[in-house]
């Protein structure tokens, strides 16, 4: 299973249309808080990798900047799961946040405008 | 530790200074100049670092003291510098030691304190310089100069500390016969000043003072005190040895304390003198016979008068002696004390200065970790009435858009009268008014107070007349223009003067403003970024599954990605005004086509029907149909702006997308048309049954870039700027308005458009 976290589904849907069309099972969220009782829960259980956002709303508990949001899920997400494959997939254009996720073990980062929903779901299947 | 080399260095000149024959190595370790050296460490803070001292009579440089750590640059200064101003005539020169003519300029300043010189820094290859006149009698004797390899930034604070380390030099050097006992006390107390710790450590400067006054004065049965003057209340406070909770409060008036302080020199009186009786009521009680009050100043401070800096005196307490005996003081006692009361002001400003920088230290942290702008520029007007004991205080931001200058915050006005003086203190950029006035010229100020560029309106108002203040721009870090000035000033009582210790301080807080700002910008920025490039992925993303599988998908199915398509389009149209408003562009001019358009049907409706897809993308079932009632279609029949008007709706629908009830699986809307309410204007009420706007919040949803936590707890992201755009449209393009007219069950926001419009406007 792929759990697919995006605030924005419109602008996601393709790529999860593009997941869903060669075999996976996705698992869409929208925020953060949901995301992370999710992999905590006993379906959770069940997550080969992760598509994250990086850009969020946040709630409670979460970091005091949007632009950071999807780094400190990052985090947590590998306090569960140390090896799976995370797809950053953002518009955030800051440098500062491409840097941190480039250097992360099994960790690969694009942007939504740079990746079409295709090579995306291939760059997955290869990875994941 | 000064090395060996210094220390023979030191011995020498200690010798040439006193005339005396070199000590035992046990001896050298107390000699005053070893002394001094430890007490410029102390005092400045400073590793390395050199005093020398030009006596001009003498015509001699003498190295007095040196912190130097540093093996090498002591060294370095053993060889080459040796100043004097007519080189010439010393054992060794220097080229580029400073000229007599230099000095001279130098203690030609106003203030007649020293000055530190980059250029002459420069010149020696290190990185400070700064030269102090010494005068005794106020006949100039020579010049102490202070040199660092650090790079040293100049302050008030450090001003001040040479100060203090010259006066003890003006004693060192020239020390008389009455010196020559009371040496050893006055070093003692300077030492003890100097090493204060702890809590209220102006208070015990004021005790340590006294007790070494006492000590100086060497008298029998004299009565002594200390007080302290309170600036703000104009009240003299009593204290005692021991720190105690009922410490009288005198208030400031025609005593002795009084006219020492407002003369700013000693009082010596005694029960034969004109003015005792009237004066010294309580004489009486300890059977008082003569009295000696002592003002403790910081002289010259530097005071903020329209452009200029001028000088003043800080008053800041009074010593006082009391004896039984006629003629028991003399001037000879006051020159005695002179040093040490001197010293202690010094040190008192110096301890003021620091506790003032480490507060602002302290709200720039908090300034730092507050995302929301209202609360910070809250934080920095608290922060600066704490900190400096203004009690009104305004900061105010540059409204690009509007040419503006608008207050944010006002602290020192009932709290009844806040939203009225908001709403008074708005100001064209281009008119006479003083805040416009210091945006265009970016100069701090301290007006008279009957300024003519006042306000009058405000001034009379809010009772301004009794006000002393100072306007200091708020300067961008990267543009160099003005975006705002904090004014901050206090009722003129005691307090007559602006300090320009102060300011320095105000301009620290108006960094904070700025870095808060540019901070924001950067965040919004990086919001809009992304809401652009949002709607541009997901284009991209439908054009490559339409050009990956068109072939194989139903035409239903390709017309949902074309409608996706031209949706994001419409998106990415709004988000660049966004854009536009945000840079501080100018909305286009309103275009109001050949014939009228039918407001329901042709802008309302195609909105709704064209955010279908975003309501369904969320997870809500929609009936498009059951928004307006079919009658109300065709009431609205006017000549206007069809796209502008299109924006007020599309982020009206928007809104109620984003806060739309996550439990619900409905999204409700209603859009009904009021022609009757109002005479000139269609009302067109837009109600949704979404979360609502909590009371709180009411006033602040039209503010540029405001969220309201709902906004997170609901995971809404959005940059904030939708409904200031859409009432920005509405008031000066549509000349009509948009209202908060109902905040839940249902949201109602009235869109108000002129009936006039049924007419083509000329």
């Amino acid at each position: 299973m792929i759990l697919f976290i995006d605030d924005e589904k419109r602008y996601v849907k393709n790529y999860i249309e593009e997941l869903q069309e060669i075999g996976f099972e996705v698992k869409y969220i929208n925020n953060v808080a949901d995301a992370l009782e999710f992999i905590k829960s006993e379906e959770g259980k069940q997550i080969e990798s992760i598509v994250l956002d990086v850009m969020m709303p946040f709630d409670k508990g979460f970091a005091s900047e949007e632009a950071k949001v999807g780094i400190e899920f990052y985090k947590r997400f590998r306090e569960f799961f140390p090896k799976n494959s995370v797809f950053v997939l953002t518009n955030v254009s800051r440098e500062d946040v491409k840097e941190f996720f480039e250097e992360q073990k099994d960790c690969y980062f694009d942007r939504k405008d740079d990746i079409m929903p295709f090579e995306f779901a291939k760059k997955v299947k290869t990875f994941c | 530790m000064p090395t060996n080399n210094s220390e023979t260095t030191l011995e020498k000149i200690y010798a040439r200074l006193t005339n005396e024959p070199l000590q035992s190595a046990e001896q050298k370790r107390n000699t005053p100049l070893k002394e001094f050296t430890r007490l410029v460490r102390l005092l400045t803070n400073t590793h390395t670092c050199l005093l020398t001292f030009v006596d001009l009579q003498k015509e001699q440089v003498l190295r007095i003291a040196s912190s130097s750590q540093d093996q090498e640059f002591e060294e370095y200064l053993d060889k080459e510098l040796i100043i004097h101003p007519n080189g010439e005539n010393l054992r060794v020169s220097f080229k580029t030691a400073p000229k007599i003519e230099e000095y001279e300029s130098l203690s030609l300043q106003k203030d007649g304190g020293g000055v530190s010189n980059p250029e002459i820094a420069k010149r020696f290859g290190l990185k400070y310089f700064y030269s102090h006149p010494i005068k005794i009698d106020e006949k100039l004797k020579g010049y102490l100069n202070f040199f660092s390899t650090e790079q040293v930034q100049f302050s008030t604070s450090l001003k001040l500390q040479i100060e203090i380390i010259s006066k003890f030099a003006e004693i060192q050097i020239f020390q008389n016969e009455v010196w020559k006992n009371k040496n050893q006390t006055l070093k003692d107390a300077i030492e003890e000043l100097a090493n204060i710790k702890g809590e209220d450590k102006i208070d015990q400067i004021l005790r340590i003072t006294l007790e070494y006054s006492k000590k100086l004065l060497s008298k029998n049965e004299i009565f002594s005190s200390v007080l302290k003057f309170d600036e703000k209340t104009g009240m003299v406070q009593e204290l005692k040895a021991i720190p105690d909770t009922n410490e009288k409060l005198i208030p400031f008036g025609n005593g002795y304390y009084s006219q020492a302080l407002i003369g700013e020199e000693a009082v010596i009186r005694d029960s034969n003198s004109v003015d005792w009786k009237d004066i010294y009521i309580d004489a009486w009680q300890r059977g008082t016979e003569s009295e000696m009050v002592i003002p403790l100043l910081i002289k010259k401070e530097q005071i903020r008068f329209r452009n200029n800096i001028v000088f003043a005196s800080r008053p800041i307490g009074v010593l006082n002696f009391e004896s039984r005996s006629l003629n028991e003081f003399t001037q000879e006692d006051v020159d005695i004390l002179l040093p040490l009361t001197s010293q202690a002001s010094l040190l008192i400003e110096k301890l003021a200065i620091e506790r003032k920088n480490s507060q602002l230290r302290d709200i720039e942290r908090q300034v730092l970790t507050e995302q929301n702008q209202k609360e910070s520029l809250k934080i920095i007007a608290e922060g600066i009435r704490k900190t400096l004991d203004f009690e009104f205080i305004n900061i105010s931001l540059v409204d690009d858009s509007k040419k503006t200058i608008n207050t944010q915050i006002v602290v020192g006005i009932e709290e009844e009268n806040v939203e009225k003086f908001l709403q008074m203190a708005s100001h064209s950029l281009s008119s006479k008014d003083i805040q416009a006035e210091i945006v265009r010229s970016k100069k701090i100020e301290v007006p008279d107070d009957n300024d003519s560029r006042f306000d009058r309106a405000i001034w009379k108002e809010f009772r301004h007349k009794y006000l002393i203040r100072v306007f200091v721009p708020v300067i961008s870090s990267l543009t160099n223009k003005c975006v705002g000035t904090i004014e901050a000033g206090y009722q003129k009582g005691f307090r007559k003067h602006i300090y320009e210790s102060d300011i320095q301080i105000l301009q620290g807080f108006a960094g904070l403003v700025v870095a808060m700002l540019e901070r924001q910008n950067s965040r919004i920025l990086d919001k809009i970024s992304h809401e652009l490039r949002s709607p541009i992925a997901g284009i991209l993303g439908n054009i490559d599954r339409l050009k990956a599988h068109h072939r194989d998908w139903e035409k239903w199915f390709i017309d949902v990605k074309l409608e996706d398509i031209e949706l994001d389009c419409e998106i990415l149209k709004h988000n660049i005004l966004e854009l536009e408003y945000f840079l501080g562009r100018p909305f286009p001019k309103p275009k109001i086509g050949d014939d009228p358009i039918f407001v329901m049907k042709d802008i309302v409706l195609k909105t709704i029907k064209q955010l279908k897809s975003l309501i369904e993308d969320e997870g809500f079932y929609f009936d498009v149909n059951s928004c307006i009632d079919r009658e109300d279609l065709k009431k609205i029949k006017i000549y206007t702006d069809k796209i502008q008007l299109g924006r007020v709706f599309y982020n009206l629908l928007v809104n109620s997308i984003r806060y739309a009830n996550k439990n619900s699986k409905i999204f409700k809307l209603k859009v009904i048309v009021d022609d009757e309410t109002e005479k000139d204007y269609f009302i067109i009420r837009f109600q949704d049954w979404g979360i609502g706007i909590k009371e709180d919040y009411k006033n602040k949803i039209f503010d540029d870039y405001f969220r309201s936590p709902e906004a997170n707890a609901q995971f809404v992201s959005g940059t904030g700027l939708g409904l200031t755009i859409s009432r920005a449209i509405m008031r000066k393009d549509i000349k009509g308005d948009l209202i908060l007219a109902n905040s839940s069950n249902p949201t109602e926001f009235n869109v108000k458009i002129p009936k006039r419009y049924e007419k083509k406007p000329l």
